[in-house]
């Protein structure tokens, strides 16, 4: 461990360091622009100057970038010499010479890289009294608004979009004190991950247009360590509220998972929670119409229902452990179905037997990012679960990092990194059904239908027997799998198999954010439920925050749950499932409500209430779903959330330890309950003022040791406990190394979370897949009947990063994004049938029939057309499936 | 053709007209002779050692040890590719020897590229040039073409065993390009940004090949030292730096040019004998010995010789070598805001004190040039060419550009402090600090 002497102080660091890590991590608050903890150093800004001495009797030394200087044993620095605080001074002076000073109407202004680092410099006084360069601005889209005059050319825009997301349509142009950053033309950001150029950019050129829409400060703003709901990656959130809507989301760091970046689905995806149209007051079935009614009466009318005759239930894999779990309590196991599509549960099922069974380690993203070589096995992880994409694009860069380990340069120094790289990456195979977003980095790729790549996975030896090879002979191999049951189990095959030569890795895509944690309870399938329904001999069914019309085909779930004689809905959203309801209870979306999710790793983390969605002065009775369903059970064993966490853990052996997921709702800072906003928060009084001129109550959490509220602890709190980053002289996002041990390393007292299937595999119910999955038709199966029955093609569904989520595709700036329903034929399908992209046709399949318009695409697999999976008419089709196309005649 | 090889290798074939010899002519002379007893019949490393035994020093500006540079190429696996890349950029203001020989005498550079090439095993050359020199393009690909039909160039060259193929790749044109990462940068299509060192080229170049990149008139000396050896070289010189070199000079001289003289010329001489003196009615005031990013000396240091102690010594460098006068009726401001223009124009854009600090720079040159100065303004330039200075911006750009800046404040500072106007309100008074 390297001792390096910095203002005749001693740190020791940890080997192959620089010196402004050294620094930033021994809190020496050493300002800087372009180096980022995951980006590394590039030596553009000239921020973080300091004086480096030959040894300790060298008084002379020289002015060196801290970010460019290798931290090795021995090495003296100061920080404090004043030659060092002169340059440091100046670079900032040099970069407000041509920044607008426009802090009082900028978005970023108090969550500013660059007003922290003027001050921090002392750079006060402005001597520059010439014009400044001026440019045009670009729409980008809907997610980020570009303001270009403020730019610092701190490259971090570019690096972060292209060297490190792969983005293509971004970029610097012009040169010297002309240098932009931006498109080629206007046009929305490709890449699946722009998002995070609002937090890359240390200032106000890239804001976030969606908090732009209904701007306020970002001091004002009222936050919740949170998880993400839109995949099962389980990236860490920040989302901020104001005045009852939320208005972004940021990432929150969590060295396992997400680390330092988020996509777009999941920083855009929020506004759905915002929509006007969300049922808020308790509702009654009235002849066609519902009409409000009061939380008392509603409960009435529910527990009178439920006591009428047989009930049955359907979970949500979006909803939280919690509230599945009261569901099932409520309705009994055996009458518990998890409410995902016909597909899914086929999947998820095969899923959990396959995790539960594997050999192979089943990393989470940041141990993904570890990989030498990668098989991806099914759909484009980019628009499935796109953060895992970005983490597979890093593990591509570890060839370029142990090509710099045979020259001795350090990981930190990116452009040497790169110099010595020329673009080099570690061997990435595609087997997918169609063009990947990873396409770019990949070794090979092959275009299969399902069977196909299933037929390809069970025998590598012998269909790629080179992919076979590299994947041996690499070090941690990864294999990440997605799509249908058969391609999980052959991924999990090969992975066991693959861990007789190394350190194989397994990472399996559940669909939703919940997929696996709903699963792991038990339920019966969707199907099933159906079934049951059908029967007639239901008479009350309960359906959890989960639009059930868009699960299964429509009209058969319509008219089964027609065929129960009360519909209990719990909804977050109107939707053909809530306008069919009975009896309506409104439904604390994930931001208004504490609960727990399962990731694809079994990973159960705690997601916490943001903030209170019942507005002072209103009729509001909006609750967390588990609440509505402990007081129809009528269990008042269940006062909070801990209780019912501890009665899950008692009842499900595999969610031992769930409570550990986060600090219990009691737990204290000496006697304070954490602060949910910051202490520069404004308007505590006066923002309600409209409602009350009375300072509200303030309202107690059961769930979670918060406090709505500016008042309570502030500062160092355990890692899984930071509602948002903040520390004097750092407000913007880069404050979070001030929590951290060593900057970019884990947050002090972790980042929370427990690994269910790692210590919990043996007690996987041994149901838990085949009673999800049995009730499906193999797609495998499907396909070798295909092949003698001419006409027909497999419909199978694409997934869109937007559009696909039924949550985010709700959001607005996201559904701008989304694309319009289509049916996809590759060219040789296309002329076989006579159609041409544009075309009008019809897609008839035992689910249905929908009218879709073609849309061509060259590299989608033979004897397969694609629909966007979840747009259109065909959400609910159990594809893949077989399909008969026929053009519509104009 | 009339001119002693062994005197001027350089330049001894190229004629008034400057039409360029044949590759008959070339090889009538002399040419490729050192080739012929090279190509397979030397170890490679013993060219190496001829040039650095020959102390050939980079024409490029820098100074640095030729033969020491091709020395870090790893030369342990023969079926690693290397290049060899020739830097004819030359857009330093008041430089044009290397497109006096490319076009005057394009296969001194082929052969020279030649041995070098052998030296490292390069099986591939580039020769980046500069945009304007479309003569000195199409020369170097007719030359190019003469050699290869003359089994020079191609493969197997000579029997040797030895390939080389050599590509003349024309430059888009921008300053930085001479700086030898950002060519190679440029030269791969790259935006044409320096890179970080290390990796050095020698180890980790083109395309991340182990690279030498040598100036062309570097290159042109190397076919002289091949046939008449070291000794010969280093006894050209008159002072310890060997060999000849191009000198030049422009401005008010009344022969402006470019002549091939020994190593350690006085400067005297140079400008006296060979550039004529100076115009009449015109003196000598200031003069840059080889490039704008060069600092400044004066009439008293007329007697130094041109080498790159000597000049390094006097406070300055001896860059390209190629002088640039000005007289007494031209402005120190107007020449630096001149200068400064350019080097705030060809700044790449990458490090902040380079991109915005010489621009600031440029407009406290304008403002004094039109008399509207401030109190202040002379100390924040003075500020400038200390913070600007080596270690403290990513590359070598910046710091030149504060050479003449720097000593044009220490010879001259009372012209720039005529260009501050005297205080008339309130603004224009200095801030106490």
């Amino acid at each position: 461990m390297p001792k390096v002497t910095i203002d005749k102080q001693d740190h020791d660091c940890a080997a192959g360091k620089n010196l402004l890590e050294v620094a930033l991590s021994a809190g020496i608050d050493l300002p800087y622009f372009c180096w980022h903890p995951e980006m590394g150093s590039v030596g553009a800004c000239r921020q973080c100057a300091v004086r480096v001495y030959k040894d300790e009797n060298d008084t002379e030394g020289r002015i060196v970038m801290a970010c460019m200087t290798a931290a090795d044993e021995g090495t003296h620095c100061s920080v404090t010499d004043p030659e060092a605080t002169e340059m440091r001074r100046q670079v900032v002076e040099w970069l407000m010479s041509n920044h607008p000073h426009d802090c009082p109407v900028c978005e970023e202004g108090g969550e500013c890289h660059l007003q922290d680092m003027t001050v921090m410099t002392g750079q006060v006084y402005r001597r520059h009294r010439f014009a400044k360069r001026t440019h045009r601005n670009q729409d980008l889209g809907p997610f980020i608004e570009h303001e270009m005059n403020r730019c610092i050319a701190c490259y971090r825009c570019t690096r972060y979009y292209r060297d490190y997301a792969g983005g293509t349509d971004l970029n610097v142009y012009n040169a010297h004190h002309h240098v932009y950053f931006g498109r080629a033309e206007d046009g929305p950001l490709e890449s699946e991950f722009a998002g995070n150029l609002v937090e890359v950019c240390p200032t106000g050129v890239f804001t976030d247009k969606a908090l732009s829409a209904k701007y306020n400060r970002k001091w004002d703003l009222q936050s919740a360590p949170a998880v993400c709901t839109h995949c099962a990656v389980g990236c860490n959130t920040s989302p901020g509220e104001r005045h009852g809507q939320i208005k972004r989301v940021h990432n929150r760091f969590n060295d396992a998972i997400n680390r330092y970046f988020l996509c777009d689905r999941g920083r855009y995806g929020f506004d759905d929670s915002n929509r006007d149209d969300r049922p808020r007051a308790p509702r009654i079935k009235d002849g066609e119409a519902h009409k409000q009614t009061s939380a008392e009466q509603v409960l009435i009318d529910a527990r009178g229902a439920l006591e009428s005759g047989p009930a049955i239930g359907f979970g949500s894999p979006s909803a939280s452990v919690e509230a599945n779990a009261a569901l099932q309590a409520l309705v009994g196991a055996e009458h518990f179905y998890s409410g995902a599509s016909l597909a899914d549960d086929a999947l998820i099922g095969a899923m959990v037997d396959a995790l539960a069974s594997t050999r192979a380690r089943t990393p989470e993203l940041a141990e993904m990012e570890q990989a030498d070589a990668v098989l991806i096995l099914g759909d484009d992880p980019t628009q499935l679960a796109p953060r895992i994409a970005l983490a597979l694009r890093q593990a591509a860069r570890n060839k370029a990092r142990a090509m710099a380990d045979a020259q001795q340069l350090p990981h930190w120094n990116e452009l040497g990194v790169q110099t010595i790289a020329q673009g080099a990456t570690s061997p990435l195979f595609i087997a997918s059904p169609d063009a990947t977003g990873l396409d770019d980095l990949a070794t090979d790729t092959a275009q299969l239908g399902p069977d196909g790549i299933v037929a390809l996975a069970a025998s590598l030896v012998e269909e790629r027997p080179a992919w076979l090879e590299v994947l041996r002979q690499a070090k941690r191999p990864l294999i990440v799998a997605s799509g249908t049951p058969g391609i999980v189990r052959a991924a999990a095959a090969l992975a066991n198999e693959l861990c007789a030569d190394n350190d194989a890795a397994l990472v399996l895509c559940p669909p939703e954010a919940n997929s696996l944690g709903l699963a792991l309870l038990g339920p019966q399938s969707t199907q099933a439920g159906l079934e049951h329904l059908e029967t007639g001999e239901v008479s009350t069914v309960v359906v959890l925050a989960n639009d059930l019309s868009r699960r299964a085909p429509q009209a058969r779930v319509l008219a089964a749950l027609n065929q129960a004689r009360h519909l209990i809905v719990i909804a977050e959203r109107a939707d053909a499932t809530s306008d069919a309801a009975d009896l309506l209870l409104p439904a604390a979306t994930a931001f208004e409500s504490t609960g727990s999710l399962v990731n694809h790793a079994g990973r159960a983390q705690r997601s916490v209430q943001v903030f209170d969605p019942n507005r002072p002065g209103s009729d509001d009775v909006i609750r967390a779903a588990w609440r509505w369903l402990a007081a129809l059970a009528g269990r008042d064993d269940w006062p909070d959330l801990d209780a019912l966490i501890e009665r899950i853990e008692t009842d499900h052996p595999v969610f031992a330890g769930l409570g550990h997921a986060a600090l219990d709702a009691d737990w204290r800072k000496g006697n304070l309950r954490l602060a949910r906003a910051p202490h520069r928060q404004s308007g505590r009084t006066a923002k309600d003022a409209h409602h009350t001129v009375h300072e509200p109550e303030l309202r107690e959490d059961t769930d979670a040791p918060f406090q709505f509220s500016m008042e309570g602890h502030h500062g160092q709190q355990p890692g899984s406990a930071l509602p948002f980053v903040w520390h004097p002289n750092w407000s913007s996002n880069q404050s979070v190394f001030k929590f951290q041990d060593e900057v970019g390393g884990p947050l002090r007292g972790g980042s929370g979370g427990v690994r269910l299937l790692e210590h919990n595999k043996r007690v996987v119910p041994a149901q838990a897949g085949t009673q999800l999955s049995d009730r499906v038709e193999k797609p495998e199966q499907l396909d070798s009947r295909l092949r003698g029955n001419d006409g027909e093609l497999l419909l199978i569904a694409t997934p869109h990063c937007f559009g696909s989520e039924f949550r985010s595709a709700a959001s607005a700036p996201i559904a701008q994004r989304a694309p319009a329903p289509y049916l996809a034929l590759n060219l040789a399908t296309a002329k076989t049938l006579g159609v041409t992209g544009g075309d009008t046709v019809t897609v008839a399949t035992a689910a249905g029939e929908a009218t879709l318009r073609v849309t061509l695409r060259p590299k989608l697999a033979d004897g397969c057309a694609a629909v966007g999976l979840n747009l259109g008419d065909t959400a609910g089709w159990p594809l893949p499936m077989p399909a008969t196309i026929a053009k519509v005649s104009a | 053709m009339t001119r002693d090889p062994l005197q001027f290798p350089l330049t001894h074939r190229i004629t008034a007209d400057r039409q360029p010899p044949s590759i008959g002519d070339y090889e009538a002379s002399g040419g490729y002779a050192a080739v012929r007893q090279t190509l397979g019949k030397t170890d490679p490393r013993d060219v190496t050692q001829q040039v650095k035994d020959a102390k050939l020093r980079g024409r490029g500006g820098a100074g640095f040890p030729a033969g020491m540079k091709w020395s870090f190429v790893p030369m342990d696996d023969p079926q690693q590719q290397k290049y060899v890349v020739v830097n004819g950029d030359e857009m330093e203001p008041g430089t044009f020897k290397d497109r006096l020989l490319i076009e005057g005498d394009p296969h001194l550079l082929i052969e020279g590229i030649l041995l070098t090439a052998y030296a490292i095993q390069a099986t591939e050359a580039f020769i980046f040039l500069r945009l304007a020199y479309h003569v000195g393009f199409a020369r170097l690909e007719t030359a190019i073409a003469e050699a290869r039909d003359a089994g020079l160039l191609g493969k197997n060259i000579l029997g040797s065993g030895f390939d080389l193929t050599i590509h003349v790749h024309s430059s888009a044109g921008r300053y930085i390009c001479g700086e030898e990462t950002a060519l190679l940068n440029a030269l791969e299509g790259k935006r044409a940004t320096p890179r970080e060192k290390p990796p050095f080229p020698a180890v980790v170049g083109a395309w991340g090949q182990p690279t030498v990149v040598n100036n062309i008139e570097t290159l042109c000396c190397v076919p002289g030292i091949v046939a008449h050896g070291a000794d010969w070289f280093r006894g050209l010189g008159l002072t310890d730096d060997a060999g000849t070199k191009l000198f030049g000079a422009s401005g008010r001289v009344k022969r402006p040019g470019v002549w091939e003289l020994p190593m350690g010329t006085p400067v005297r001489e140079l400008l006296d004998e060979h550039a004529g003196g100076m115009r009449d009615g015109y003196a000598l005031k200031a003069w840059l010995p080889g490039g704008a990013s060069t600092d400044f000396l004066t009439a008293e240091h007329l007697d130094l010789p041109m080498d790159y102690d000597a000049i390094g010594q006097a406070g300055s460098r001896m860059g390209t070598g190629l002088i640039t006068v000005i007289d007494d009726q031209q402005s120190m401001v107007s020449v630096l805001r001149n200068l400064e223009h350019f080097f705030a124009q060809e700044s790449c854009g990458w490090c902040t004190p380079c991109r915005d600090g010489i621009p600031w720079v440029e407009k406290i040159l304008l403002a004094l040039e039109a008399g509207q100065g401030r109190p202040g303004d002379l100390e924040i330039l003075e500020q400038h060419t200390r913070l600007l200075g080596p270690g403290r911006t990513f590359c070598a750009h910046a710091p030149g550009a504060m050479e003449p800046l720097q000593s044009a404040l220490k010879y001259f500072r009372a012209e720039f402090e005529a260009g501050i106007a005297p205080p008339k309100t309130l603004a224009d008074l200095p801030k106490a600090s």
